[in-house]
């Protein structure tokens, strides 16, 4: 008897859970599918019922011909992977080397000016972003993938060395005896063994910053704002902007599929490193 | 010990300062110099163009008389409020999901942190299709026999605003589980059977031996929170209402890029830029004095 009722626990317990889970799916992956879904209508359909499935898939196809051609998508997605490539680039290169110094190699004044990377952290770009904005400006560097990689860069740098310290603090000091010990300089034990060890931290890095530099909406509006130069995220929004003034009707299908087509290389990204993306992301809260 | 030796030392000590080197120029050059210009550029009337002009505090006089700039600071104030909210959803979502097993939860840990992968931007414009009139949400309400709560819910102030909340609390709650759930991944197995030996039940369980454990985790996701409510809601703020209806729902960095950018009044947005710097070191400060405590 007492058995009975605890299977019967177990099982209402079951289904909850199972329910929960789909609840779970269908909030995340939903709001998804569902701009997927309506990418593929004309607009008088998506008018008309958003819940039906689109009569005919080609739709999909106009809006991206369109998109390509009159809207210039595909200049912009490459942009935004040009500048997010280098920005990672960059990044990774600065933050291990920082990462390495900090962590091995003795300097006076080492933890001063750990601490005060590390304070840079909080600190809004917003405070930075006028006066650089400016210089820019007057430097002619506006509208230039490069120089929005180095702002990108500089703006993340300090996680990245926290973090590449922190993975770097785990490596045992005997390793760099020995090396030092056969004759390597500090530079050559950075080279041959610190980068080969630090792979897996280099590449959450990378992912992480992959995501935060392919999202990032603030600088690329302000100073890559040409038509020519804007980044992907920027092109939509202000093409979903120009629809609110301009038109009687908000073209919903077409915005949905820019939205799609920008969110094709980071899904390829996210498949391929969602491990690496979780064990990234939460070295920042578990390891204080 | 002999000189030539300690010479060798020093010097190699010297050579350990390339490391840093670039990173030390470029914090100069994009933290130090702008922080200095922007202090600077505080106290001038400038436009970008022609050359700033001295004009005191009048800035900083000009933030209480100024129209939206309390009603902007408020709006953060607002969304910070809902932070707990984005904390205990995830907190319980992750307890539950690492106290289970099963394929389902499997997929839908997957799923989880599908959300982060997506930009604010495209995050921003998909809630404020969900949102519009004829969209998504309303067509349900409608569907289910609730046209009258089917309103146009970006045409007044309290609705528009509680859409950038919920954009947020979807935004953030698979980055907060995954974070929770490494947490959970880490406390001592051995309390939580112990307190199952004493006849513990769930919720005691929960509130005494997982709770306390995971209090560092708790303190920085509430720190990491708050301080982004204050610095990163420019993107959904842009996309979602882009301030509207009228000025209502604009947050301080919204109102930093309309003063700055659209109204090419960079002095006054640079007093902004302070404000919110001040806000985020008080926060951070509150944040290690919590942090310390718990040690």
């Amino acid at each position: 008897m007492k058995e009975k009722k605890y299977n019967k626990n177990l099982i209402t317990k079951k289904v909850l859970i199972s329910f929960l889970a789909i609840f779970l799916i269908l909030i995340c992956i939903g709001p998804v599918f569902f701009v997927f879904w309506n990418s593929a209508k004309t607009i008088e359909e998506y008018a008309s019922s958003l819940f039906k499935p689109p009569e005919n898939f080609k739709n999909f196809i106009e809006h991206t011909k369109y998109l390509i051609k009159d809207a210039g998508i595909l200049k912009n997605i490459l942009n935004s992977f040009v500048v997010t490539i280098m920005a990672i680039f960059l990044n990774i290169v600065l933050a291990a080397t920082c990462g390495y110094a900090f962590s091995k190699l003795k300097f006076p004044g080492r933890n001063i000016f750990y601490w005060f990377v590390i304070s840079l952290l909080a600190m809004p770009t917003q405070l930075f972003i006028i006066p650089i904005y400016v210089s820019y400006s007057n430097l002619k560097l506006l509208n230039n993938n490069f120089s929005l990689a180095l702002l990108y860069c500089v703006f993340s740098f300090s996680f990245g060395t926290f973090l590449m310290k922190s993975f770097y603090n785990g490596v045992p000091n005997e390793i760099l005896e020995s090396a030092k010990i056969d004759g390597a300089n500090s530079f050559q034990i950075f080279l041959k063994i610190m980068l080969p060890l630090g792979k897996p931290a280099i590449i959450s890095l990378g992912v992480i910053n992959f995501f935060s530099y392919w999202n990032e909406f603030f600088m690329p509006l302000l100073f890559n704002h040409t038509e020519d130069s804007r980044l992907v995220t920027v092109a939509i929004a202000i093409f979903r902007r120009a629809q609110v003034e301009g038109q009687p009707m908000t073209n919903w299908p077409v915005i949905f599929t820019g939205m799609i087509l920008s969110l094709i290389i980071p899904f390829i990204v996210y498949l391929i490193f969602q491990r690496r993306l979780q064990s990234g992301i939460t070295v920042g809260a578990v390891k204080q | 010990m002999n000189p030539n030796f300690k010479r060798k030392i020093k010097s190699i000590t010297w050579f350990n300062y390339l490391y840093i080197l670039i990173p030390l120029v470029l914090i100069i050059l994009f933290y130090l110099i702008p922080f200095i210009r922007t202090i600077f550029l505080s106290f001038t009337k400038y436009n970008g163009f022609s050359d700033p002009v001295f004009v005191g505090i009048k800035n900083y006089l000009f933030l209480f008389k100024h129209a939206h700039f309390l009603n902007a600071l408020k709006n953060n104030f607002i969304i910070a409020l809902t932070t707990p909210i984005r904390i205990i959803i995830p907190l319980i979502l992750a307890i539950i999901l690492f106290q289970n097993q099963g394929r389902l939860l499997n997929f839908a840990r997957m799923s989880i942190m599908l959300p982060y992968a997506i930009s604010m931007t495209i995050v921003g414009i998909m809630f404020r299709s969900f949102f519009s009139f004829d969209g998504a949400i309303n067509q349900i309400l409608r569907n289910i026999g609730l046209d009258f709560v089917a309103i146009d819910w970006f045409n007044s102030y309290p609705n528009s605003m509680s859409i950038i909340v919920i954009t947020m609390i979807w935004y953030a709650f698979g980055y907060n589980t995954v974070i929770f759930l490494a947490g959970l991944s880490t406390i001592n197995q051995d309390l939580l059977d112990a307190a199952k030996i004493d006849g513990a039940n769930w919720w005691q369980e929960v509130r005494f031996v997982i709770i306390p454990q995971l209090n560092p985790i708790i303190v920085f996701l509430v720190a990491l929170g708050l301080i982004s409510n204050f610095k990163s809601l420019f993107d959904f703020v842009y996309n979602i209402t882009f301030g509207g209806p009228g000025f209502k729902t604009q947050t301080i960095e919204f109102l930093l890029y309309q003063e700055g950018f659209l109204f090419l009044n960079m002095g006054f947005a640079c007093v902004i830029g302070l404000i919110m710097f001040v806000i985020i070191i008080i926060l951070t400060r509150l944040q290690m004095k919590f942090m310390t405590r718990e040690d």
